[in-house]
């Protein structure tokens, strides 16, 4: 049975021979997935959208010099967390803030808005302010499930500092969404009477 | 089982990496410790409520933009292919105009003919050795330059050195005192001709 890692390699020698619907195909298999990590990356659209193209565009240029010994996917996240870090960088270093930028986010307003909000949106808020080193490591396995091997080859580090990466992600969520799960939890065992608010 | 252990292993149960042994170590310390039960449920919703985050999507024009980015990248590579000149040809442009100037430098300067020859000498072996990998053609618009260059360039020389013999006895006019009104230019002759470099020298400089 033919695995990911020899579609992707088919894909590939296709690609090298300048075959544009191989191209168009492996676009198609990972432009989702790829926007989907860089946005919990970078929390803005836009800008996941725009390095996930800058990603393709960077595989197409440099086709001819992919080495089959590796994984492309890993190839592939790797560039396009590559250009993620530096864009963080970039704006750690330029830091400012605009009018224009608050309204593009717009859905995060709206979750400043007082009121009782549900687990998923808290939890997205804090997957959000993470770390970075373990923002990325949480996404790669948690959101976009990635084994924990492939998860060590893009970020280039050992098994055990993603698992214990992961691990204090998920750790740093726990303690953050701890009044609203002990909520949940209590309604879950029946001590609470849930409320509905107008 | 202390508490800490439990909680490791509490994260590596939502990855479903537990051994058969640990599972049950775990079960067991659940069963006696109320505080990591609570840890348990925990970490076994924010699992559930990750796997149920919003994926977001790429937008239905992704692929277009996409296309269009590589469309203007080939284009710009083949015009780059099109019209950047190859190293070589910038090296050989290079050592032809170095060429130029040392010999026409050395005649303007020093009125010596022989920097003139090393120049001559110098481009005219770059220009074979290299244009080895052009065509013809292209030797025979590199010689033909240098040759038009090399004119140019020794009748400035010639006419820097005429300015000379005629600001010579200028200042001999000037330093004895006689009146400026008193001195006749050579140019002022009615026939007076201009020197200039016969065409079989220059040739002969080439050919030499």
């Amino acid at each position: 049975m033919e695995t990911q890692k020899d579609i992707d390699h088919g894909l590939m020698r296709r690609i090298q021979q300048d075959d544009f619907a191989a191209f168009e195909e492996l676009v198609e298999r990972y432009k989702d997935r790829l926007v989907n990590v860089l946005f919990r990356m970078l929390n803005e659209r836009n800008e996941a959208e725009d390095l996930v193209q800058e990603t393709f565009l960077r595989v197409y240029k440099h086709r001819q010099e992919y080495d089959f010994t590796y994984c492309l996917s890993t190839w592939i996240y790797t560039i396009a967390l590559n250009l993620a870090k530096n864009e963080l960088r970039r704006k750690k270093k330029f830091k400012f803030f605009s009018l224009f930028d608050l309204q593009a986010k717009g859905v995060e307003l709206e979750d400043t808005k007082p009121g009782p909000q549900s687990l998923k949106i808290i939890l997205e808020k804090a997957i959000a302010t993470l770390p970075v080193k373990y923002k990325t490591a949480f996404v790669l396995r948690d959101v976009d499930q990635l084994s924990y091997e492939e998860v060590a080859q893009i970020l280039e580090v050992p098994l055990g500092t993603v698992k214990s990466r992961v691990n204090r992600a998920r750790a740093i969520l726990k303690d953050e969404l701890r009044p609203k799960l002990e909520e949940r939890r209590a309604l879950s065992k029946g001590t609470l009477v849930p409320v509905r608010t107008m | 089982m202390r508490c800490r252990k439990a909680h490791w292993y509490l994260s590596a149960r939502c990855d479903d990496t537990l051994s058969e042994k640990q599972r049950r170590d775990l079960a067991a310390h659940l069963d006696e410790c109320p505080s990591c039960r609570r840890e348990a449920f925990y970490f076994s919703e924010i699992k559930g409520q990750t796997a149920g985050v919003e994926k977001i999507r790429a937008r239905a024009d992704f692929n277009l933009r996409l296309q269009a980015k590589i469309n203007a990248w080939e284009v710009e590579q083949e015009t780059l292919r099109d019209h950047a000149p190859s190293s070589w040809r910038t090296l050989r442009e290079l050592s032809v105009w170095a060429a130029h100037y040392f010999a026409g430098l050395g005649n303007i300067l020093f009125g010596q003919r022989r920097f003139a020859v090393v120049g001559v000498v110098t481009a005219l072996l770059t220009i074979i050795i290299w244009t080895g990998y052009d065509s013809d053609e292209q030797l025979v618009d590199n010689t033909a330059a240098l040759t038009q260059e090399l004119a140019d360039l020794n009748q400035i020389g010639y006419e820097l050195r005429l300015e000379t013999e005629v600001a010579d006895p200028l200042r001999d006019y000037l330093i004895s005192g006689v009146s400026l009104s008193d001195y006749t230019s050579p140019r002022s002759q009615p026939n007076y001709v201009m020197p200039t470099i016969p065409a079989e020298q220059v040739n002969a400089q080439l050919i030499f």
